[in-house]
């Protein structure tokens, strides 16, 4: 792999400054696999290298905790699948954080491309041939349990 | 103490205010701007004390504000609040004058280590 990745501990200590001290990380098993939402990393080429996927839960959960939003909007959002404009946009910077923990000064340099649903990101096929996969379930305290995919090349 | 925070997401901007309080800066005053080409504007209209800045952000990147104000002769203490943590990027921050650069995602702590200085 050029790239990081991830494991339990480093995702959690990327997710608990942003989360909390309660916040905990476990690998999922294979059947869970978020499916919902993805955030592409680009290279110094502009090509994708990496990925996460993400499920409606923890887009919904993740970016409300960020925000401060009532974790009844969140599970709402959570149920519906329908994440508001200002969860997505938290979302996003959650995913921004995350480019950090895929590199260091030993790998190529790579930052965050775009964040999109699933449906509309079909750049994704090509990484999953290539990508090394790990899958974690995040539970975020006082919201509620996300499904987060880091996808490696 | 005037304190400028310019980052694209709006959501990392309440977190870096909330971060901050909570490292004893709570009677400051703070600003904010979604962009680089949006602060370069409110600087030059108002100069803060100290800019907290993100790298990555859409028509006037963080690094190219800082080279943009340090062209007009405005010194002002600049410090990144960024993902972009590499000895590469610190080097090229450093060399365009910023005073120090925080990794997201940031601590209490780190705040304080960083402006310890600035606030002598």
């Amino acid at each position: 792999m050029n790239f990081l990745m991830p494991d339990d501990k480093s995702t959690l200590a990327m997710l608990r400054p942003l989360f909390g001290d309660d916040t905990k990380i476990s690998v999922a098993p294979k059947k869970d696999a978020p499916t919902d939402w993805v955030a592409l990393f680009v290279g110094a080429d502009n090509a994708t290298v990496a990925a996460c996927i993400c499920n409606k839960e923890f887009v919904a959960f993740g970016g409300s905790a960020l925000m401060m939003i009532p974790p009844g909007a969140a599970k709402d959002a959570a149920a519906s699948g329908n994440a508001t404009d200002i969860m997505v946009e938290s979302f996003h910077e959650i995913m921004n954080i995350c480019s950090r923990f895929l590199m260091n000064d030993d790998t190529p340099h790579l930052r965050l491309g775009t964040v999109k649903k699933r449906a509309d990101t079909p750049e994704l096929a090509e990484l999953e041939k290539s990508a090394a996969r790990k899958d974690f379930q995040v539970a975020i305290p006082k919201y509620g349990a996300g499904g987060l995919a880091c996808l490696v090349t | 103490m005037n304190v400028l925070i310019v980052d694209d997401s709006a959501a990392m901007r309440m977190m870096v205010i909330k971060t901050l309080r909570q490292a004893g800066l709570n009677s400051h005053t703070f600003s904010q701007a979604p962009d680089g080409a949006v602060a370069l504007e409110a600087i030059r209209k108002t100069p803060p004390d100290v800019v907290l800045c993100d790298w990555n952000m859409p028509n006037m990147t963080g690094i190219d504000l800082l080279t943009a104000l340090r062209a007009e002769g405005i010194k002002i203490k600049f410090g990144f609040i960024t993902t972009e943590t590499t000895t590469e990027m610190r080097a090229k921050a450093q060399a365009a004058g910023a005073s120090f650069m925080v990794a997201k995602p940031f601590t209490v702590e780190a705040f304080q280590q960083a402006l310890a200085p600035i606030l002598k």
